[in-house]
């Protein structure tokens, strides 16, 4: 047994890199409005489940006064503990120790954890606050931010990877978060940048401030590289918890089982829709409309809002929901959007939780704008990614589905395991009135009068084609079916797709049109 | 140079409006990347702009003269390289718009051909 002695000592010691940066350097985090690393991971964690590692790691640097300078826990807390009772692995930086910069030890105590959680296939969870690499160990901390990113691509789509930034996260630094799956920021506190306000200022004379530059509004709303959006770190860590209640813990793992409660009542789904094709309304309540207890939990919520995703449960299991969202762009598909989409199907598909897809697109959106930021690459992305999957793929086409972007929204032909319409529904290459003008263009033009001719048209077009009989007719819907019936029809097909097995052609990986 | 301030309107307070797709008006609203600022409209090649931000280092021609395809107008030196900005066609420089030792913008009209 220890003697009393000893045990002394160890407490001493601890006692010791508890403190972290000392004091002062607290008080001004504090000041900021931040908490501190280990403030953070208690309030993240279930009560008192955390065990903390490499607690004594000390950095080997020599040069420029480095020797004589004691970093506690070289500025890294890692460790384990539980969230909703299962294990996760976590680290946070500690920006009261030299700035939360990244040096060789802090490195590695990073990758260690990685490490591990890759092995006990358990969530990682990093916590970045650091003000970038340790400059003082050179190439040294290169090598510890390359052995991170290679980590988190080596963990990607075997275990859930979640960045949290809650400070500033510059330079290299902002790769491992882009690299995760899923990207908290709080106003105010997270700023992430490749190269920051001062440089971009001598460089090319602009004068922004961090906030604008890469703050965590500009960041889930401009840039998408964030996912989820809150005001204060207690409610980050809230989200944090939400989404883990919904996603397996590996790609080995069943599907988490959650309580079901039938949809609330004022989400009618036969009165969300409106008639009028041109009329926008919330695609959101058509989900809240059909999912268990009317739970839907969005990502993403204000980047390329014209598609929206998110995870609700049916019958008690997560499904990945992807939506056309008419509010916004009348729903249509672009850059950002399709981009969006194909990511979240793809992260669906890794960890098997099926994907249901709500359809109401009027196509791609048209523009030179949209054409030289490569709609045509990114669009691309939507086709691989629902192509590629293999987790069951039901659609239900509300109301329009035209051209490229019937094919693109997980149709038949992408290999949907079902596809249901809805009575509305409008399967065309494209609209009525662009449709009519090029078919009668001649009749139109030649007409006495053209618009009462081109009205006519328009008209014999919708009666022909603007119901969703036409591909019923040949297979590519499987039933047409009331609106009502809708929860009902997909609580009974992913039953059905319960022991979906199908095969790929043997291969590496795809060559996805990144 | 001063960078616009990025002002992001909440989704719930911007305004309905209509977007053309195939002769069809749908009404929605925008978010907040659309419409784009900027028009698009076809590139002059009267025009020398800058196709990075810069300082100019130097300036080798004056209003009048005669250049050649390929002949060096300015040296734009940006991001630690010496950028030489050469005519795209023969003519002649009717306006000259920097001077040496200006930092201009990205996209900044360096100069004009007759």
């Amino acid at each position: 047994m220890a003697s009393n002695k000893k045990i002394q000592e160890l407490k001493k010691r601890r006692e010791e890199v508890l403190k972290g940066g000392g004091e002062k350097a607290i008080q001004k985090q504090t000041a900021m409005g931040k908490m501190t690393a280990r403030e953070r991971i208690i309030q993240l964690l279930d009560r008192n489940s955390f065990n903390e590692y490499d607690l004594f790691v000390e950095h080997e640097a020599r040069d420029f006064g480095m020797d004589r300078k004691k970093l506690h826990g070289d500025g890294v807390i890692t460790g384990t503990g539980t969230v909703n009772g299962k294990p996760v692995c976590i680290f946070a930086q500690d920006f009261t120790v030299a700035g939360g910069s990244l040096g060789f030890m802090h490195a590695r105590k990073i990758t260690k954890i990685m490490d591990h959680a890759l092995k006990m296939r358990t969530p990682l969870i990093g916590i970045n606050d650091s003000g970038g690499a340790r400059i003082q160990e050179g190439v040294n901390s290169l090598a510890g931010y390359g052995e991170i990113f290679f980590r988190n691509t080596l963990n990607s789509g075997v275990i859930p990877q979640i960045s949290v930034v809650l400070g500033p996260c510059a330079g290299g630094a902002v790769y491992s978060p882009a690299l995760t799956d899923f990207v908290f920021v709080v106003e105010n506190i997270s700023k992430m940048f490749i190269t920051g306000p001062e440089v971009i200022k001598t460089v090319l004379g602009e004068d922004i401030s961090m906030e604008e530059l890469g703050g965590a509004r500009v960041q889930s709303e401009i840039t998408g590289n964030a996912h989820f959006y809150a005001s204060t770190e207690e409610e980050c860590f809230k989200q944090i918890k939400r989404l883990l209640s919904y996603i397996p813990w590996s790609n080995s793992e069943p599907l988490v089982h959650r309580e079901v409660h039938e949809p609330l009542k004022k989400y009618n789904i036969s009165k969300i829709v409106p008639a009028d094709k041109k009329q926008p309304y919330d695609v959101r309540d058509i989900i809240r409309a059909v999912t268990d207890g009317s739970d839907f939990f969005e990502i993403q919520e204000s980047w390329a809002a014209n598609i929206v995703i998110g995870f609700g449960t049916l019958n008690g299991k997560t499904m990945g929901f992807v939506a056309n969202q008419p509010l916004v762009l009348a729903g249509v598909l672009d850059v950002d959007s399709s981009d969006k989409a194909a990511r979240f199907i793809r992260y669906c598909d890794a960890f098997n939780i099926p994907i249901i897809t709500f359809v109401d697109l009027p196509g791609y959106l048209p523009g030179v704008a949209q054409e030289h930021a490569g709609v045509i690459r990114h669009g691309a992305k939507v086709l691989y990614a629902y192509s590629e999957a293999t987790v069951p793929k039901i659609t239900v086409i509300l109301r329009k589905a035209y051209g490229g972007g019937y094919i693109a929204m997980n149709s038949r032909h992408l290999r949907a395991d079902f596809v249901f319409a809805w009575p509305d529904a409008e399967i065309a290459v494209m609209g009525p009135e662009g449709a009519a003008n090029i078919i009668f263009r001649k009749e139109i033009e030649e007409a006495k009068d053209p618009e009462k001719v081109r009205k006519q048209k328009v008209q014999e077009y919708i009666d022909k084609f603007a119901n969703p009989y036409v591909a019923a007719a040949k297979g590519y819907i499987d039933a047409v079916i009331e609106p009502r019936e809708t929860r009902s029809v997909l609580l009974h097909a992913v039953e059905v797709s319960g022991n979906k097995t199908v095969g790929m052609p043997r291969k590496k990986h795809g060559i996805p049109p990144f | 140079m001063k960078s616009e301030k990025q002002d992001i309107p909440e989704r719930e307070s911007r305004d309905f409006q209509y977007l053309d797709i195939d002769g069809t008006r749908y009404l929605t609203q925008f978010n907040a990347k659309f419409p784009p600022a900027k028009r698009w409209s076809r590139p002059d090649k009267k025009n020398v702009n800058a196709f990075i931000p810069g300082t100019i280092q130097k300036v080798m021609v004056e209003p009048g003269n005669q250049v050649q395809a390929g002949d060096t107008l300015v040296i734009l030196e940006a991001m630690k390289m010496r950028n030489r900005i050469s005519a795209q066609e023969s003519g002649v420089v009717k306006v000259v718009n920097v001077r040496e030792g200006d930092q201009i913008p990205k996209g900044f009209l360096i100069m004009e051909f007759e």
